[in-house]
């Protein structure tokens, strides 16, 4: 047996004169959960419909179980797809948008009924098999979307956007169901999202494409913790990470936006000197960085600050700090009770969680 | 106190215009409703009694109706009855099929072609009405149902492809692909999915396709023969030995407008759902 069930090489596709997909290639291991990460618009749901045979690429070739499929209709390409607008068939119930794909390759009835209550019952929605595809709730039509997809035996399911537009109480509990839903199903699924925090909980291995462009794919820590540059962590964390920027002057005097009033660990020193750059960004994730009233050790960058506020989340603690116009983020399980807005703090990026990125291109140095 | 008094007079005029409001539009509605009234009341109404007594009857009567089955009103409103349903029903399958094409496929010079298509509507009909009138004569299509119904397809189809168009639009194409992922052939994507969506739309169409063809007359006066001939004919064409039989001409268009006021009630619900569709966001 083949260890990649779906080859996508070299491809390309324009749209009225617009690059919407470019030299896109890569592979997709059978069994897997492969998630395709990107901004809206970065050609994500071009990409599932090209392999679905739903569209056709300018250039390029799909190639399932060994086999190139670019003249396949979608029928035959043995695929099932989860739409981001779900593509419900508002005019049927439950049960006949469930059985729609057993139907159209005219299985017999018993089969039907005892395959579509089987689905139904693994989704959790026996109970509305009767109603009409237009009366559910956002959950339910999600479920039911999923259900037809699952109702097909596709060696391939395609997933675009599947927790798009959810409440985030159903968005946690379909993300739970739904590795519990891959484990029983066991099958390839290739699932889209603009959601990195959904692609890192979900993806054995993760593509990520921004303009119709491939910019990194590997497993979710990896890509975590070695992001290809600035931006990709930015992209990662929402936002969600402390940088400094250093410079070294001609007499090699090492300086930094917010100032020469921090202090450098001689380790992180040596690691900016040994890189070689005129220029560098210090990148540290929130739950890295300690905010506190006085951190005696700190094996990273450590700054004096002011204490800006909190956001409560439950069992963690979202910290801001600020030192001059820069604002630190850090993510804690406890805060001192005594702090006040305004009060004098110290803000420690840790070494362990330190991302170094080129001061000029943002390219990840280590 | 002040406050108070500010409040009260604020109210009143609030209360005013209300009133006003309802008055302005009680006085339209009696002014849409009077004629109606009046022709419904005339039905009823014997000849000795026509002139007297305005918008009462004394002594109701069916003469007139006995008068207007005699003149061949019923014929001619089932003649209506079959050109409208047969001009109806190929336009419509028609402008489902060409719609659906506009919409799901890349015809070339689509926004073009729909212009044109439209264009034929804004043409005055009886700037049309010799060259038709001169080919359905030479093809023997004047004075049959067949030449009707053909005339009337061809009138009604550009509102109608316009229409359904826009209803196909607001379906996702996501639920035909959806449909060819499962397996579904494009007839069946077609007639068992797309077009049972838009239900609404497509009884909207057919209802406002049949209203025009129920109303025509020009193309009716010139492309009926004696046995075809619609109401809106016979209407015009009815003369008594001593003038207009008022009854009988009443008792014609009772019965000539029950039907389509039949038809508007029982798609009224879709008629509203149809001209609504697609302007919520869903």
């Amino acid at each position: 047996m083949r260890e990649y069930i779906l080859e996508v090489r070299n491809i390309s596709k324009r749209r009225g004169g617009k690059v919407i997909l470019d030299n896109v290639s890569f592979s997709v291991r059978r069994g897997e959960v492969f998630v395709i990460l990107g901004p809206p618009g970065s050609g994500k749901t071009t990409l599932l419909k090209i392999i679905a045979g739903l569209e056709a690429q300018d250039l390029g070739d799909i190639v399932i179980n060994g086999e190139v499929v670019n003249t396949f209709p979608p029928y035959m390409r043995n695929v099932a797809m989860v739409f981001e607008t779900l593509a419900l068939y508002t005019n049927m119930t439950v049960f006949e948008n469930i059985a729609s794909p057993l139907i159209a390759i005219k299985k017999d009835r018993e089969y039907i009924e005892k395959r579509v209550r089987e689905i139904a019952s693994l989704l959790r929605i026996e109970q509305i098999l009767d109603r009409r595809a237009d009366k559910l709730s956002g959950g339910e039509r999600q479920r039911v979307a999923i259900a037809r997809a699952l109702a097909k035996e596709a060696d391939i399911y395609l997933l675009d956007e599947p927790f798009l537009n959810l409440d985030a109480k159903i968005r946690y509990a379909l993300r739970t169901e739904f590795k519990k839903l891959k484990s029983i199903v066991g099958k390839t699924i290739i699932l889209s999202t603009s959601d990195p925090h959904d692609a890192l909980a979900l993806g054995d291995r993760v593509l990520l494409v921004n303009n119709g462009r491939v910019i990194q794919e590997g497993v979710p820590v990896n890509i975590y913790k070695a992001p290809k540059s600035i931006s990709i962590a930015r992209y990662l964390t929402g936002n969600m990470v402390n940088e400094i920027f250093v410079a070294r002057d001609s007499k090699g005097e090492i300086t930094s936006n917010i100032g020469r009033d921090i202090y450098i660990d001689p380790r992180v020193l040596d690691t900016i000197v040994k890189f070689g750059r005129s220029s560098l960004i210090l990148t540290n994730y929130i739950d890295s960085c300690i905010i506190d009233r006085h951190i005696v050790e700190c094996d990273g960058v450590k700054i004096r600050g002011s204490f800006l506020g909190y956001e409560f989340r439950g069992s963690e603690y979202l910290v801001y700090a600020r030192k001059e116009d820069f604002v630190f983020k850090s993510l804690s399980r406890k805060l001192a009770s005594d702090l006040n807005i305004g009060d004098e703090v110290d803000v420690c990026l840790t070494r362990d969680g330190m991302l170094f990125f080129d001061g000029e291109t943002g390219d990840f140095l280590g | 106190m002040k406050k108070a008094s500010t409040y009260s007079k604020a109210l009143l005029q609030y209360r005013i215009k209300r009133y006003l409001r309802f008055a302005l539009i009680l006085l339209i509605l009696i002014a849409y409703l009077i004629p109606v009234y009046e022709m419904f009341v005339l039905a009823f109404k014997s000849r000795t009694e026509m002139y007297s007594n305005y918008f009462i009857v004394a002594q109701p009567t069916l003469d007139n109706f006995k008068e207007a089955y005699e003149h061949g009103a019923y014929s001619a409103i089932l003649n209506s009855v079959i050109v409208t349903a047969g001009g109806v029903s190929i336009s419509l399958i028609l402008a489902l099929l060409a719609s659906y094409a506009f919409s799901r496929y890349p015809v070339k010079g689509k926004n073009l072609l729909m212009f044109y298509i439209l264009s034929t509507r804004m043409m005055p009909p009886i700037a049309l009405i010799i060259p038709v009138y001169i080919m359905f004569f030479n093809l023997g299509l004047k004075g049959t149902y067949g030449g009707l119904v053909l005339a009337y397809a061809m009138m009604t189809l550009p509102l109608s492809v316009w229409m359904i168009k826009s209803f196909i639009d607001d379906v996702p194409v996501d639920i035909d692909q959806a449909a060819l992922l499962d397996g579904h052939s494009t007839t069946y994507i077609l007639f068992k999915i797309v077009f049972p969506m838009i239900a609404p739309g497509i009884a909207a169409s057919a209802a406002f396709a049949a209203i025009t063809v129920w109303n025509e007359f020009l193309f009716a006066l010139l492309l009926s023969g004696i046995e075809t001939k619609p109401t809106s004919v016979l209407l015009s064409s009815i003369r008594g030995e001593r003038g207009f039989n008022w009854g009988r001409v009443a008792a014609i268009e009772v019965i000539y407008i029950l039907p389509i006021i039949a038809l508007i009630f029982w798609l009224q619900k879709y008629m509203l759902r149809g001209l609504t569709f697609g302007t919520v966001r869903k």
